[in-house]
Protein backbone atom coordinates (compact mmCIF):
# COMPACT_ATOMS: atom_id res chain seq x y z
CA UNK A 1 0.00 0.00 0.00
CA UNK A 2 1.21 3.77 -0.81
CA UNK A 3 2.84 5.63 2.41
CA UNK A 4 1.60 8.76 3.02
CA UNK A 5 3.45 11.76 2.15
CA UNK A 6 5.10 12.63 5.41
CA UNK A 7 4.32 15.83 6.92
CA UNK A 8 8.18 17.03 6.95
CA UNK A 9 7.79 16.32 3.04
CA UNK A 10 4.40 18.87 3.29
CA UNK A 11 5.68 21.22 5.56
CA UNK A 12 8.67 22.30 3.37
CA UNK A 13 6.34 22.17 0.51
CA UNK A 14 4.41 24.69 2.73
CA UNK A 15 7.38 26.35 3.83
CA UNK A 16 8.59 27.22 0.14
CA UNK A 17 4.69 28.61 -0.95
CA UNK A 18 5.04 30.90 1.50
CA UNK A 19 8.44 32.37 1.07
CA UNK A 20 7.27 33.00 -2.60
CA UNK A 21 3.75 34.62 -1.44
CA UNK A 22 6.08 36.98 0.68
CA UNK A 23 8.43 37.48 -1.65
CA UNK A 24 5.60 38.23 -4.75
CA UNK A 25 3.92 40.62 -2.05
CA UNK A 26 7.28 42.71 -1.42
CA UNK A 27 8.07 42.71 -5.02
CA UNK A 28 4.33 43.77 -6.27
CA UNK A 29 3.92 46.80 -3.52
CA UNK A 30 7.42 48.28 -3.89
CA UNK A 31 7.57 50.18 -6.98
CA UNK A 32 11.07 50.42 -6.71
CA UNK A 33 11.95 47.06 -6.72
CA UNK A 34 14.93 46.91 -9.87
CA UNK A 35 13.56 43.72 -11.01
CA UNK A 36 10.37 45.63 -12.39
CA UNK A 37 12.42 48.62 -13.77
CA UNK A 38 12.52 48.02 -17.55
CA UNK A 39 16.64 48.24 -17.44
CA UNK A 40 16.89 45.13 -15.65
CA UNK A 41 13.91 43.55 -17.09
CA UNK A 42 14.34 40.30 -14.80
CA UNK A 43 10.28 39.54 -15.02
CA UNK A 44 10.42 38.66 -10.83
CA UNK A 45 6.95 39.11 -10.50
CA UNK A 46 5.79 36.43 -13.52
CA UNK A 47 8.84 33.91 -12.08
CA UNK A 48 7.45 34.02 -8.58
CA UNK A 49 3.64 33.36 -9.40
CA UNK A 50 5.01 30.15 -11.42
CA UNK A 51 6.97 29.14 -8.56
CA UNK A 52 3.56 29.48 -6.95
CA UNK A 53 1.28 27.86 -9.45
CA UNK A 54 3.88 24.99 -9.53
CA UNK A 55 4.39 24.52 -5.85
CA UNK A 56 0.69 24.51 -5.38
CA UNK A 57 -0.15 22.11 -7.73
CA UNK A 58 3.04 19.96 -6.07
CA UNK A 59 1.64 20.19 -2.85
CA UNK A 60 -1.96 19.75 -3.91
CA UNK A 61 -1.00 15.72 -4.84
CA UNK A 62 0.66 15.28 -1.48
CA UNK A 63 -2.35 16.45 0.92
CA UNK A 64 -5.25 14.54 1.73
CA UNK A 65 -7.57 16.80 3.28
CA UNK A 66 -10.09 19.04 0.93
CA UNK A 67 -9.94 22.16 2.47
CA UNK A 68 -5.81 22.05 1.89
CA UNK A 69 -6.49 21.08 -1.76
CA UNK A 70 -8.51 23.68 -2.14
CA UNK A 71 -6.41 26.37 -0.95
CA UNK A 72 -3.44 24.88 -3.20
CA UNK A 73 -5.99 25.09 -6.13
CA UNK A 74 -7.20 28.40 -5.89
CA UNK A 75 -3.84 29.50 -5.01
CA UNK A 76 -2.49 27.72 -8.24
CA UNK A 77 -5.48 29.43 -10.30
CA UNK A 78 -5.41 32.00 -8.99
CA UNK A 79 -1.21 32.60 -9.47
CA UNK A 80 -2.13 31.69 -13.01
CA UNK A 81 -4.67 33.88 -13.84
CA UNK A 82 -2.10 37.02 -12.62
CA UNK A 83 0.49 36.00 -14.44
CA UNK A 84 -1.08 35.83 -17.61
CA UNK A 85 -2.90 39.46 -16.91
CA UNK A 86 0.86 40.61 -15.64
CA UNK A 87 2.48 39.49 -19.07
CA UNK A 88 -0.62 40.43 -21.41
CA UNK A 89 -0.71 43.99 -19.86
CA UNK A 90 0.98 47.12 -20.80
CA UNK A 91 3.54 48.03 -18.58
CA UNK A 92 1.69 51.12 -16.77
CA UNK A 93 -1.60 48.78 -16.41
CA UNK A 94 0.28 45.55 -15.34
CA UNK A 95 -1.77 44.46 -11.94
CA UNK A 96 0.71 45.18 -8.83
CA UNK A 97 -2.19 45.91 -6.53
CA UNK A 98 -3.86 43.04 -7.38
CA UNK A 99 -1.16 40.71 -6.95
CA UNK A 100 0.12 42.11 -3.77
CA UNK A 101 -4.05 41.71 -2.47
CA UNK A 102 -3.39 37.87 -4.09
CA UNK A 103 -0.16 37.43 -1.96
CA UNK A 104 -1.16 38.71 1.24
CA UNK A 105 -4.66 36.86 1.43
CA UNK A 106 -3.05 33.59 0.17
CA UNK A 107 -0.37 33.83 2.74
CA UNK A 108 -3.01 34.27 6.01
CA UNK A 109 -5.06 31.13 4.25
CA UNK A 110 -1.60 29.01 3.70
CA UNK A 111 -0.75 30.24 7.86
CA UNK A 112 -3.31 27.83 9.41
CA UNK A 113 -1.88 25.00 7.52
CA UNK A 114 1.85 26.18 7.77
CA UNK A 115 1.44 26.43 11.56
CA UNK A 116 -0.59 24.04 12.88
CA UNK A 117 2.36 21.59 12.73
CA UNK A 118 3.80 23.38 15.61
CA UNK A 119 -0.08 24.16 17.51
CA UNK A 120 -1.54 20.55 17.61
CA UNK A 121 -4.48 21.22 19.09
CA UNK A 122 -5.46 24.58 17.67
CA UNK A 123 -8.60 25.02 16.14
CA UNK A 124 -7.95 26.11 12.10
CA UNK A 125 -9.27 28.01 10.14
CA UNK A 126 -11.01 30.79 12.88
CA UNK A 127 -11.84 33.49 10.00
CA UNK A 128 -14.28 35.05 12.29
CA UNK A 129 -12.75 38.99 12.42
CA UNK A 130 -12.61 38.26 8.43
CA UNK A 131 -16.36 36.95 8.29
CA UNK A 132 -16.96 40.27 10.68
CA UNK A 133 -15.38 42.32 7.85
CA UNK A 134 -17.95 41.11 5.14
CA UNK A 135 -21.10 41.71 6.81
CA UNK A 136 -22.99 44.67 5.12
CA UNK A 137 -26.39 45.53 6.78
CA UNK A 138 -28.85 47.27 4.81
CA UNK A 139 -32.37 48.16 6.27
CA UNK A 140 -35.28 48.31 4.74
CA UNK A 141 -38.56 49.99 5.43
CA UNK A 142 -37.31 50.12 8.70
CA UNK A 143 -36.27 47.07 9.18
CA UNK A 144 -32.60 45.80 9.33
CA UNK A 145 -31.24 43.13 7.14
CA UNK A 146 -27.83 41.58 7.39
CA UNK A 147 -26.31 41.25 3.76
CA UNK A 148 -23.28 39.56 2.86
CA UNK A 149 -20.79 40.11 0.90
CA UNK A 150 -17.24 39.51 -0.05
CA UNK A 151 -14.58 39.97 -2.55
CA UNK A 152 -15.30 37.30 -5.47
CA UNK A 153 -12.25 35.68 -4.68
CA UNK A 154 -13.24 34.96 -1.14
CA UNK A 155 -16.38 32.75 -2.11
CA UNK A 156 -18.39 31.77 0.96
CA UNK A 157 -20.99 29.67 1.43
CA UNK A 158 -24.61 30.97 1.08
CA UNK A 159 -25.87 29.64 4.58
CA UNK A 160 -23.15 31.90 5.91
CA UNK A 161 -20.95 29.33 7.10
CA UNK A 162 -17.54 30.53 6.11
CA UNK A 163 -15.49 27.86 3.28
CA UNK A 164 -12.35 28.80 4.37
CA UNK A 165 -11.30 28.45 0.57
CA UNK A 166 -9.85 31.87 -1.39
CA UNK A 167 -10.81 31.35 -4.77
CA UNK A 168 -9.59 33.54 -7.38
CA UNK A 169 -10.57 34.06 -10.81
CA UNK A 170 -11.49 31.20 -13.15
CA UNK A 171 -13.06 29.40 -10.21
CA UNK A 172 -15.39 32.74 -9.26
CA UNK A 173 -16.23 33.06 -12.70
CA UNK A 174 -17.65 29.26 -12.80
CA UNK A 175 -19.74 29.66 -10.18
CA UNK A 176 -21.33 33.28 -11.68
CA UNK A 177 -22.06 31.24 -14.93
CA UNK A 178 -24.59 29.57 -13.51
CA UNK A 179 -25.92 32.39 -11.44
CA UNK A 180 -26.00 35.46 -13.75
CA UNK A 181 -27.79 35.69 -17.01
CA UNK A 182 -27.38 38.30 -19.25
CA UNK A 183 -29.87 41.21 -20.07
CA UNK A 184 -30.23 43.67 -22.92
CA UNK A 185 -30.18 47.32 -22.08
CA UNK A 186 -33.45 49.20 -21.34
CA UNK A 187 -34.97 50.92 -23.95
CA UNK A 188 -34.62 54.63 -23.55
CA UNK A 189 -33.14 54.82 -20.57
CA UNK A 190 -32.81 58.16 -19.07
CA UNK A 191 -31.50 59.89 -16.32
CA UNK A 192 -32.83 62.46 -13.70
CA UNK A 193 -32.24 66.24 -14.63
CA UNK A 194 -32.50 67.04 -10.90
CA UNK A 195 -30.09 68.48 -8.83
CA UNK A 196 -26.58 68.57 -9.37
CA UNK A 197 -24.83 66.42 -10.94
CA UNK A 198 -27.68 65.00 -13.08
CA UNK A 199 -27.76 64.02 -16.82
CA UNK A 200 -30.96 63.85 -18.70
CA UNK A 201 -30.51 62.37 -22.23
CA UNK A 202 -34.15 61.19 -23.83
CA UNK A 203 -34.93 60.43 -27.09
CA UNK A 204 -32.47 61.94 -28.95
CA UNK A 205 -33.02 65.20 -27.10
CA UNK A 206 -29.84 66.52 -24.53
CA UNK A 207 -29.31 68.26 -21.38
CA UNK A 208 -26.39 67.30 -19.79
CA UNK A 209 -25.11 67.34 -16.28
CA UNK A 210 -23.30 64.29 -16.02
CA UNK A 211 -23.32 62.04 -13.38
CA UNK A 212 -19.76 59.95 -13.09
CA UNK A 213 -21.70 56.93 -11.36
CA UNK A 214 -24.97 56.96 -13.68
CA UNK A 215 -22.46 57.92 -16.99
CA UNK A 216 -20.79 54.61 -16.32
CA UNK A 217 -23.51 52.22 -15.75
CA UNK A 218 -24.57 53.48 -18.62
CA UNK A 219 -21.70 53.18 -20.25
CA UNK A 220 -21.35 49.51 -19.51
CA UNK A 221 -24.45 48.39 -19.81
CA UNK A 222 -24.47 49.89 -23.62
CA UNK A 223 -20.39 49.82 -24.81
CA UNK A 224 -20.84 46.59 -26.67
CA UNK A 225 -24.50 46.60 -26.72
CA UNK A 226 -24.50 44.17 -23.27
CA UNK A 227 -25.26 44.55 -20.67
CA UNK A 228 -23.08 41.30 -19.29
CA UNK A 229 -19.87 41.96 -21.06
CA UNK A 230 -19.38 38.18 -21.00
CA UNK A 231 -21.66 37.60 -23.51
CA UNK A 232 -20.44 39.25 -26.81
CA UNK A 233 -23.21 37.64 -28.93
CA UNK A 234 -25.94 39.52 -26.31
CA UNK A 235 -26.39 43.11 -28.69
CA UNK A 236 -28.82 45.53 -28.87
CA UNK A 237 -30.86 45.63 -31.85
CA UNK A 238 -29.90 47.49 -35.11
CA UNK A 239 -31.69 51.30 -34.96
CA UNK A 240 -34.45 51.75 -37.98
CA UNK A 241 -33.00 54.38 -40.41
CA UNK A 242 -34.80 57.17 -38.31
CA UNK A 243 -33.54 55.87 -34.93
CA UNK A 244 -29.81 55.82 -36.80
CA UNK A 245 -30.30 59.31 -37.83
CA UNK A 246 -31.33 60.61 -34.37
CA UNK A 247 -28.40 58.07 -33.05
CA UNK A 248 -25.98 60.10 -34.75
CA UNK A 249 -27.38 63.76 -34.02
CA UNK A 250 -27.65 62.73 -30.30
CA UNK A 251 -23.61 61.83 -30.79
CA UNK A 252 -22.68 64.96 -32.19
CA UNK A 253 -24.98 66.86 -29.70
CA UNK A 254 -23.17 64.81 -26.79
CA UNK A 255 -19.53 65.22 -28.24
CA UNK A 256 -19.67 69.53 -28.23
CA UNK A 257 -20.57 69.57 -24.97
CA UNK A 258 -17.72 67.43 -24.12
CA UNK A 259 -14.89 69.62 -22.64
CA UNK A 260 -12.19 70.41 -24.56
CA UNK A 261 -9.63 67.97 -22.98
CA UNK A 262 -11.79 65.41 -24.12
CA UNK A 263 -10.50 65.31 -27.71
CA UNK A 264 -6.85 66.16 -26.90
CA UNK A 265 -5.83 63.98 -23.99
CA UNK A 266 -4.91 60.10 -25.33
CA UNK A 267 -7.46 57.79 -24.50
CA UNK A 268 -5.38 55.72 -21.58
CA UNK A 269 -4.96 59.28 -19.60
CA UNK A 270 -8.66 59.85 -20.40
CA UNK A 271 -9.66 56.86 -18.77
CA UNK A 272 -7.51 57.08 -16.26
CA UNK A 273 -9.04 60.13 -14.95
CA UNK A 274 -12.38 59.32 -15.81
CA UNK A 275 -12.42 56.18 -13.60
CA UNK A 276 -10.59 57.29 -10.99
CA UNK A 277 -12.46 57.12 -7.74
CA UNK A 278 -11.81 60.34 -6.64
CA UNK A 279 -14.32 61.89 -8.93
CA UNK A 280 -16.16 60.86 -5.45
CA UNK A 281 -15.86 63.22 -2.67
CA UNK A 282 -17.68 62.66 0.66
CA UNK A 283 -19.06 65.75 2.70
CA UNK A 284 -18.20 66.05 6.47
CA UNK A 285 -21.39 63.91 6.92
CA UNK A 286 -19.46 61.13 5.24
CA UNK A 287 -22.10 60.83 2.15
CA UNK A 288 -20.84 60.99 -0.89
CA UNK A 289 -21.25 63.83 -3.52
CA UNK A 290 -20.00 64.43 -6.42
CA UNK A 291 -16.64 65.97 -7.47
CA UNK A 292 -17.12 69.18 -9.73
CA UNK A 293 -14.95 68.26 -12.16
CA UNK A 294 -16.50 66.89 -15.57
CA UNK A 295 -15.32 63.59 -16.68
CA UNK A 296 -15.20 62.48 -20.39
CA UNK A 297 -17.66 59.88 -21.52
CA UNK A 298 -18.14 57.94 -24.59
CA UNK A 299 -20.82 59.73 -26.78
CA UNK A 300 -21.53 56.75 -28.73
CA UNK A 301 -22.57 54.56 -25.71
CA UNK A 302 -24.73 57.06 -23.63
CA UNK A 303 -26.75 57.66 -27.22
CA UNK A 304 -26.93 54.00 -27.59
CA UNK A 305 -28.23 53.72 -24.29
CA UNK A 306 -31.17 56.48 -25.34
CA UNK A 307 -32.29 55.27 -28.21
CA UNK A 308 -31.47 51.37 -27.36
CA UNK A 309 -30.38 50.46 -30.62
CA UNK A 310 -27.22 50.40 -32.43
CA UNK A 311 -25.83 51.95 -35.72
CA UNK A 312 -24.87 49.12 -38.53
CA UNK A 313 -22.22 48.47 -39.87
CA UNK A 314 -21.41 50.50 -43.73
CA UNK A 315 -22.38 48.33 -46.35
CA UNK A 316 -22.02 49.93 -49.56
CA UNK A 317 -21.45 53.49 -48.64
CA UNK A 318 -24.56 53.49 -46.10
CA UNK A 319 -25.52 51.99 -42.73
CA UNK A 320 -27.22 49.33 -42.62
CA UNK A 321 -30.39 49.33 -40.68
CA UNK A 322 -33.49 47.79 -39.67
CA UNK A 323 -36.47 48.10 -41.90
CA UNK B 1 -7.08 50.61 -0.11
CA UNK B 2 -10.37 52.96 -0.46
CA UNK B 3 -13.49 51.91 1.45
CA UNK B 4 -16.64 50.45 0.38
CA UNK B 5 -19.44 52.65 -1.38
CA UNK B 6 -22.75 51.61 -1.90
CA UNK B 7 -25.78 53.60 -3.78
CA UNK B 8 -29.01 53.00 -4.15
CA UNK B 9 -30.04 53.03 -8.06
CA UNK B 10 -33.53 54.28 -8.29
CA UNK B 11 -36.01 54.39 -11.29
CA UNK B 12 -39.22 56.87 -11.69
CA UNK B 13 -42.47 55.70 -13.05
CA UNK B 14 -40.94 57.10 -17.16
CA UNK B 15 -38.21 55.19 -17.11
CA UNK B 16 -35.71 57.50 -15.88
CA UNK B 17 -33.10 55.94 -13.41
CA UNK B 18 -31.32 58.60 -10.65
CA UNK B 19 -29.34 58.35 -7.51
CA UNK B 20 -31.30 57.16 -4.49
CA UNK B 21 -29.66 56.57 -1.10
CA UNK B 22 -25.48 56.65 -0.87
CA UNK B 23 -23.38 55.87 1.87
CA UNK B 24 -19.68 54.94 2.56
CA UNK B 25 -18.21 52.37 4.55
CA UNK B 26 -15.75 52.46 7.07
CA UNK B 27 -13.47 50.04 5.16
CA UNK B 28 -13.11 48.33 1.48
CA UNK B 29 -14.79 45.33 3.38
CA UNK B 30 -17.87 46.97 4.62
CA UNK B 31 -20.93 49.73 4.09
CA UNK B 32 -24.20 50.06 5.67
CA UNK B 33 -26.61 51.21 3.53
CA UNK B 34 -30.44 52.41 3.85
CA UNK B 35 -31.91 51.30 0.66
CA UNK B 36 -34.32 54.06 -0.60
CA UNK B 37 -35.65 56.32 -3.33
CA UNK B 38 -36.62 59.42 -3.85
CA UNK B 39 -40.77 59.72 -3.44
CA UNK B 40 -42.25 58.05 -6.99
CA UNK B 41 -39.27 56.43 -7.39
CA UNK B 42 -38.69 52.26 -6.92
CA UNK B 43 -35.49 49.96 -6.43
CA UNK B 44 -33.98 49.37 -9.33
CA UNK B 45 -30.74 48.15 -8.48
CA UNK B 46 -27.66 48.39 -6.17
CA UNK B 47 -24.43 49.48 -6.80
CA UNK B 48 -21.43 48.65 -4.67
CA UNK B 49 -17.76 48.62 -4.80
CA UNK B 50 -15.49 45.88 -4.26
CA UNK B 51 -11.60 47.81 -3.43
CA UNK B 52 -9.31 45.72 -4.34
CA UNK B 53 -11.56 42.61 -5.34
CA UNK B 54 -13.09 42.13 -9.22
CA UNK B 55 -15.76 43.58 -10.73
CA UNK B 56 -18.60 40.57 -10.40
CA UNK B 57 -20.66 40.31 -7.37
CA UNK B 58 -19.92 37.61 -5.42
CA UNK B 59 -22.73 34.56 -4.76
CA UNK B 60 -23.80 35.85 -1.58
CA UNK B 61 -24.59 39.41 -3.21
CA UNK B 62 -26.50 37.96 -5.57
CA UNK B 63 -28.30 35.60 -3.42
CA UNK B 64 -29.25 38.54 -1.02
CA UNK B 65 -30.08 40.59 -4.10
CA UNK B 66 -32.58 38.14 -4.74
CA UNK B 67 -33.78 37.89 -1.38
CA UNK B 68 -34.39 41.98 -1.50
CA UNK B 69 -36.26 41.57 -4.63
CA UNK B 70 -33.80 43.89 -6.53
CA UNK B 71 -33.23 43.31 -10.44
CA UNK B 72 -29.63 44.46 -10.86
CA UNK B 73 -26.38 44.59 -9.23
CA UNK B 74 -23.56 46.89 -10.61
CA UNK B 75 -20.59 45.93 -8.92
CA UNK B 76 -17.60 48.72 -9.46
CA UNK B 77 -13.72 47.80 -8.29
CA UNK B 78 -10.61 49.48 -9.16
CA UNK B 79 -10.51 49.48 -12.68
CA UNK B 80 -14.41 49.05 -13.89
CA UNK B 81 -17.81 48.79 -13.64
CA UNK B 82 -19.81 46.09 -14.50
CA UNK B 83 -23.82 45.55 -14.06
CA UNK B 84 -25.65 42.22 -14.25
CA UNK B 85 -28.89 41.07 -13.77
CA UNK B 86 -30.19 38.85 -10.95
Amino acid sequence: MEQPVSENLVLWQYRKVMGELLLTQAHSSDKSCPCELSSEAEYCLPKHLIALQAYAEETMAMVEDEKAKGMLLALAEGANDLRREYEEAEKAERPYDKITEFARQSRKELEPFLFKYKQSGTKLFQRSSIEELKQVTAQIGGLEQNLRRQHSYWVGNADGKPQFIQRYGKDARKEMGTLIEPFKASQNLCFSGEGSGRMELCGGGTKMKQDPLLTRIAEEICTEGVCFAGEPNEQLPLCTKNQAQALERCILEVKVKQPDRCFVEPKAKLEERYYKPDIWIKDEKGKIISSTEEGCYSAHAVCRASLGCRLGAYVNGAREAEV
Amino acid sequence: MKPEIAVTICQEPSGQLCRGTEAIGSSPYNVQLRIGCPPGTVVKALHHSHPGGLAKPSPADILEAKRLGLNHLCIENDFELRCYKV
